[in-house]
């Protein structure tokens, strides 16, 4: 067992025998390295001259490593409303590329009320948009300045995905931009997700 | 009569201006190309931070903690968009010098020392692989005595990969005094006090200096026999360092059934 553990800088092989895969580097003489602490996994590649035999080696950290991705210009992020003003919406985001990165501790976005939806812009009422507790689904446009990332819904993928009315309830969509709660059947607006489900009345 | 005199004036102690015995040993016991008690300790955190540890040289204590790669919004500091920046906060009890002297977030050598342990590690992180994100390392001094600066970067090495952040290499660090023509090995506050003090950060696996620092000026040749003492001081100082990492890993491995469950 402890000659699979590597630590930070120990040697693994030659770069013309081993592929430097997740937590192995190369560095400048060609050694190929672990980088952080971890088991040594090598998983043998298939041979191209039939002779030479090379493998991807990985230094597996698992848990105790996580993976802190910064959300990145393009991708979609889940996030949730803090707070909302006519002009713009505060959130923060929970997970990126596309909800499978889970961040560690939130960091901030803001949606500007253009951004909310394709079309008629200028109309946007942000409070028939979206409410402060909403899980929502956006595209990072920016990265905005120091303080947050600049972030758009205006696609029919993007929106609220979950929302709760005014008595608490869960709300289920009923159009693009109306939910309804469950509980009281009132209805209330919402720039609503499409959502890829088949279980959801909005994909039919 | 002739006993006396034989033990007075060439005692086995060193005299008060005296670093290294005729029997080749320093006031503390030990000799020449000797480093001092070296303890550390992973995995101190509270739960806050992402990754800590402690090391104690000699006397010199010195806990870090590392937070991150986490976002940079918030903090005034600048953040590059292609990689992660690493920022090195410093802070000393009032008490850890020996006299009452507290000091604070300004005070010159603590932000130069802060300084230096970034220029370390900047280079030495893969930050490209953290965009966007920037890296704290927390550093609190508890006691001082002698070779802070090496203290601070075996404990921010400690953290780091404590914290699992990508790193190509260890840090280690170690002074050497060179003190009334004697070269002595990561000296303590009396030591140093007494002449130059160079500290070296090496990374033993890839074989480079990361830092030199010199406190005064010494002759130039015997810099070349300074920088190999330091060197063999590092490898101790690394020893010590991968034991602990090694025998830290065979505990968390060992916690999680010995199968590979926990990574």
């Amino acid at each position: 067992m402890a000659d699979l553990v590597a630590v930070p800088g120990e040697l693994l092989g030659r770069r013309e025998d081993l592929v430097a895969g997740a937590g192995a580097y190369v560095d400048e003489d060609g050694g190929v390295r672990a980088y952080v602490v971890g088991l040594v996994r090598r998983t043998p590649l298939p041979s191209v001259d039939g002779r030479t035999q090379t493998a991807t080696v990985c230094v597996d950290a698992g848990a105790s490593v996580r993976a802190s991705l910064m959300p990145n210009v393009g991708e979609i992020v889940v996030c949730k409303v803090v707070r909302i003003n006519p002009r713009v919406a505060n959130v923060e985001i929970m997970c990126t590329a596309g909800g499978s990165v889970v961040l560690h501790e939130p960091c901030a976005g803001i949606i500007r009320k253009e951004d909310i939806r394709q079309f008629d812009r200028d109309a946007v009422e942000m409070f028939k948009s979206v409410r402060p507790g909403d899980v929502i689904n956006a595209r990072v446009l920016s990265l905005g300045d120091s303080r947050s990332y600049v972030l758009s819904t205006a696609e029919n993928e993007l929106g609220v995905i979950l929302a709760r009315s005014v008595s608490g309830a869960i709300m289920v969509p009923l159009t693009f931009e109306e939910m309804q709660c469950p509980k009281t059947l009132s209805t209330e607006f919402r720039k609503v997700a499409r959502i890829r489900d088949e279980t959801s009345p909005l994909s039919q | 009569m002739a006993r006396a005199s034989a033990t007075a004036p060439s005692s086995a102690r060193p005299g008060r201006h005296e670093f290294l015995s005729p029997e080749g040993l320093r006031a503390d016991g030990r000799r020449q190309a000797e480093i001092r008690r070296f303890i550390c300790k992973l995995e101190t955190t509270d739960g806050r931070a992402d990754g800590a540890a402690f090391v104690a040289q000699g006397n010199t204590h010195v806990a870090a903690a590392v937070h991150g790669p986490q976002d940079p919004s918030g903090s005034t500091r600048k953040m590059a968009h292609d990689r992660a920046i690493i920022v090195c906060e410093l802070a000393m009890a009032p008490f850890a010098m020996g006299e009452w002297n507290p000091r604070g977030p300004s005070d010159r050598m603590l932000t130069e020392i802060a300084a230096m342990v970034e220029a370390v590690f900047e280079p030495l992180v893969l930050t490209h692989l953290y965009p966007g994100s920037q890296i704290v390392i927390q550093l609190r001094v508890a006691q001082v005595d002698g070779g802070l600066r090496c203290a601070c970067v075996n404990a921010a090495t400690l953290a780091l990969i404590d914290a699992g952040v990508a790193m190509r290499d260890y840090a280690c660090a170690c002074t050497v005094g060179h003190v009334q023509g004697t070269l002595l090995l990561d000296v303590s506050a009396v030591e140093d006090g007494a002449g130059a003090e160079l500290s070296v950060a090496y990374l033993p696996k890839v074989q480079r200096i990361a830092l030199t620092h010199l406190s005064a000026a010494i002759p130039a040749d015997e810099l070349g026999e300074m920088l190999d003492l330091a060197i063999g001081g590092c490898k101790q100082v690394y020893d010590a360092l991968d034991g602990h990492v090694r025998e830290h890993m065979r505990l968390v491995a060992a916690g999680y059934g010995g199968s590979n469950a926990g990574f």
